[in-house]
């Protein structure tokens, strides 16, 4: 029996000190530096740097999209994915005569020019008259659409579409599903962004002048039809009362990327710890009429606070705005609008 | 002109006390020794001393019986383990016994589903009980030590606000070296305390001299000084055995807090002169910035365990762990500024940094049970098996301040080992030998933080995972 123990003794001792060193070594890769500071959670709301100069890629870094024949501006991009390392855009081209369509990318990889541009929406109803622009990509769509597709049409009013595919779109019965209350919003709404919520869906869009963020909430009436509800940020409070609006403090001349209005948004909702966080980057345009984009968060998508370190896409040219950010657990690419004179592009930033 | 000084200052009181100690057993013989180790303890129970222990020991436990059993082992421990678990524990047994092994902890620690990195812990354990007697009077003498094979000791500061695990962090990256002494005060009854030290670095970086306006290349004359200390700290544990009964033991055990503090400074002292003959434009300028961290802190605790051998084959021991975690310091950075720059004051803004918040930690109160069956017994060969359960509180309150992410669980140990004690195994080892192994699973309750401020950097997340840990101990006694 001993000789028996002894050799289980020996066989056990081998193996737990074989397996301790091949536990050491395979976990030891991250031991060098420290480890504990990996994938960190983050909010994702800044700073972010746009896309580097890279002479191995054959974009023009950090642009992505342009037209190839310099005579539309492309801008208000939403971005799906990414999948197989890339993503499929939806946005507009605008022609001089101001005749805008939208387009739909497929294989924005970030490196290469896209696989495929093709439009899927032109302008066709007459209140629409040459002009859709600022799309915003929802999935799934109402009704069980696998696409859903906000988007801003005609002399500043919202219409809805959806789609099976992604590429070929059914514009809504009851188009416009939001025209302008001037007395509370202003004469023009653009710059649409939703989200799901509670089995609805949250329209945040931009009414003006001189810009302000307003949100809608639109349900599902069955048979096609939807009830569209505008919600007030301070219920209490005379009036209605946009999400955000111009930063008022100190003065209109203030440095504030903010100061004279906001505009052109993107909302996403995250749900790590059992509520919805609200995630709103938006464009700001300063009191010199510059545009840039900064954060703001909230708890019930009604009431956001600025995010202290505002703005959160570094300067560098007049107009950067129409942010759409994608959010990858913990990193996020920023696809925005990025303005040189009267050229308008596509430009991509990462956190 | 630079000049360059360096100075490394390790002062080792603990050390010497501990020498001055054993020398002092001829002096002042029985009476005194007992007295003395008795006062040691009573200092420390007092928490007169201001250091205590840190180290992969707490977060792990050492020794495989003793981490089988949940690490309730304060009124089993008399092997080498015992220098961790309860320093009495050293004299109970006669043998001289020497104890190797090695283990090791691997974290899988989460933030909202994302595995953080948490750096594992392995290395190789030793101890030593070495007894004695001076006349009826028993004493032993006892080391243990962790020795991880990665590193010796890491110190680190991170950005106050970055999510971390504050239990394991750098607190289980250190060497663990612990000595005691222990006497027998009357059969079954035994007192122990142990004194130790931890390195503690402070560092100085000073520049003095001149620079010269507009062209700081041109004429400048500057002088640079770095200076480091490694300073030791003492810190203590002391405990008592009692074993009034063939099949029944009690033990309580005091371990001091300890705060590993990071104190760096750095000094610009000088004046400004105009180039090519300019003339002074500031005297005696300065600039001065002290940062102090904790980069390490444990909590003070006291244990109470009481062990049953209701039959032959069954031992059942239970320990309850206080730890008083409410003075948890936050680890984050405090900084002290100045600045003087004479008629240029004015123009500068250097801001301030607020000192970081209170943790609010509480103190806890963690049972751990231990069961050991031998499953075989003969003359010249026994077979245990062991289990064990802790569950351990988490100190920290929910994460909800924007500056503050010291993330914490509730903690759930499961353990089980197998030990083998063979007799007669070799002419020269009159003593059976033991091998131990042990294995541990710790589930980290999922646990949620939620943010006050709607645009917190980090914002909401949940915490949870797990470490799985194994080891293997061989222990040799001799008479």
């Amino acid at each position: 029996m001993s000789r028996r123990l002894v050799l289980l003794m020996v066989a056990a001792l081998v193996a737990t000190l074989v397996a301790t060193l091949v536990a050491g070594l395979g976990c030891g890769a991250g031991a060098e530096e420290g480890g504990g500071g990996y994938d960190l959670p983050s909010r994702l709301a800044g700073p972010y740097e746009k896309l580097p100069d890279d002479p191995d890629t054959s974009i023009d870094e950090p642009i992505v999209l342009e037209d190839p024949d310099g005579e539309r501006a492309y801008y208000g991009p939403s971005a799906l994915g990414p999948e197989d390392g890339s993503y499929t855009v939806y946005f507009t081209a605008e022609d001089g005569d101001g005749a805008a369509t939208i387009l739909r990318a497929e294989g924005v990889d970030l490196a290469n020019e896209p696989r495929e541009v093709a439009v899927v929406l032109e302008a066709d109803a007459a209140w629409e008259a040459t002009r859709l622009a600022h799309p915003a990509v929802l999935m799934p769509g109402l009704d069980g659409a696998a696409y859903g597709l906000f988007y801003e049409a005609g002399a500043g009013e919202l219409g809805y579409a959806d789609s099976p595919d992604g590429r070929t779109f059914t514009r809504h019965a009851d188009n416009p599903i939001l025209s302008p209350i001037e007395s509370e919003e202003g004469a023009w709404l653009g710059h649409p962004t939703a989200v799901w919520h509670e089995g609805a869906v949250l329209l945040y869009y931009t009414a003006g002048p001189p810009g302000a963020l307003f949100v809608a909430r639109i349900r599902e009436s069955g048979g096609g039809a939807v009830s569209v509800e505008r919600l007030d940020a301070s219920p209490m409070a005379a009036g209605r009362t946009p999400v955000l609006e111009a930063n008022p403090l100190p003065d209109p001349l203030s440095e504030l990327f903010d100061a004279r209005a906001v505009g052109g948004s993107s909302i996403f909702i995250s749900n790590e710890a059992g509520r919805p966080v609200f995630d709103l980057w938006y464009a700001g345009q300063r009191a010199d009429g510059d545009w840039t984009i900064g954060f703001a968060g909230s708890y019930d998508g009604l009431q956001f606070t600025r995010f202290e370190e505002n703005p959160v896409l570094k300067t560098g040219v007049p107009m950067e705005t129409d942010p759409c950010v994608v959010p990858q657990s913990v990193s996020a690419l920023m696809f925005y609008t990025h303005g040189e004179g009267i050229r308008r592009t596509i430009g991509a930033a990462r956190y | 002109m630079v000049r360059r000084r360096e100075s490394h200052l390790i002062s080792t009181p603990g050390l010497v006390g501990l020498v001055d100690l054993v020398g002092l057993v001829d002096l002042v013989g029985l009476v005194g020794l007992v007295g003395l180790v008795g006062l040691v303890g009573l200092v420390g129970l007092v928490g007169l001393t201001g250091d205590a222990r840190a180290n992969p020991v707490d977060a792990f436990g050492i020794s495989s019986r003793a981490i089988a059993m949940g690490g309730a082992y304060t009124a089993l421990a008399n092997d080498s383990s015992a220098n961790y678990y309860n320093p009495a524990g050293i004299v109970a047994r006669k043998d001289l016994c020497l104890d190797i092994g090695y283990q090791i902890a691997v974290p899988t620690l989460r933030l909202n589903g994302y595995d953080v990195g948490v750096d594992h812990t392995r290395g190789l354990t030793a101890g030593l009980v070495a007894p004695g007697a001076i006349g009826p009077m028993r004493f032993a003498f006892g080391v243990v030590m962790f020795l991880p094979d990665e590193r010796i000791s890491r110190v680190r500061a991170m950005p106050r606000v970055q999510p971390r695990f504050v239990y394991y962090d750098n607190r289980t990256q250190r060497i663990y070296l612990s000595t005691n002494l222990a006497v027998q005060i009357i059969p079954g009854l035994f007192v122990g305390a142990g004194v130790t030290f931890m390195s503690r670095t402070q560092g100085d970086l000073e520049i003095s001299g001149r620079i010269s306006f507009p062209d700081a290349e041109a004429e400048s004359d500057m002088r640079l000084d770095l200076d480091v200390d490694l300073k030791a700290l003492r810190y203590l544990q002391a405990g008592i055995l009692w074993e009034p009964l063939k099949w029944l033991s009690v033990g309580l055990v005091f371990r001091d807090e300890f705060v590993l503090e990071m104190e760096q400074g750095f000094r610009i002292t000088g004046d400004v002169v105009g180039q090519d003959g300019g003339g002074t434009i500031l005297r005696d300028g300065l600039f001065d910035l002290t940062s102090l961290s904790t980069n390490l802190y444990q909590p003070r605790q006291v244990v109470f365990g009481v062990a049953v051998m209701p039959s032959g084959r069954w031992t059942v021991s239970m320990d309850m762990v206080w730890a008083q975690w409410s003075r948890f310091i936050n680890p984050g950075s405090r900084l002290e500024m100045e600045v003087e720059l004479g008629t240029f004051n004015d123009l500068v803004d250097i801001g301030s940094q607020p000192n970081p918040p209170a943790a609010l930690f509480r103190d806890t109160w963690s049972p751990r049970l231990g069961v050991e069956f031998l499953a075989y017994q003969s003359n010249r060969a026994v077979i245990a098996v062991r289990g064990g359960y802790v569950f351990e509180p988490s100190p920290a309150p929910e994460q909800t301040s924007r500056s503050m992410n010291l993330v914490d669980n509730h903690k759930h140990h499961l353990s089980a080992g197998v030990g083998f004690s063979l007799s007669n195994l070799l002419p020269v080892m009159d003593r059976p030998v033991d091998l131990d192994f042990h294995f541990a699973y710790l589930h980290q309750q999922r646990r949620l933080h939620r943010k006050v401020d709607p645009v917190d950097p980090v914002g909401d997340y949940t915490a949870d995972g797990y470490v799985l840990s194994a080891g293997v101990t061989l222990k040799m006694r001799f008479r």
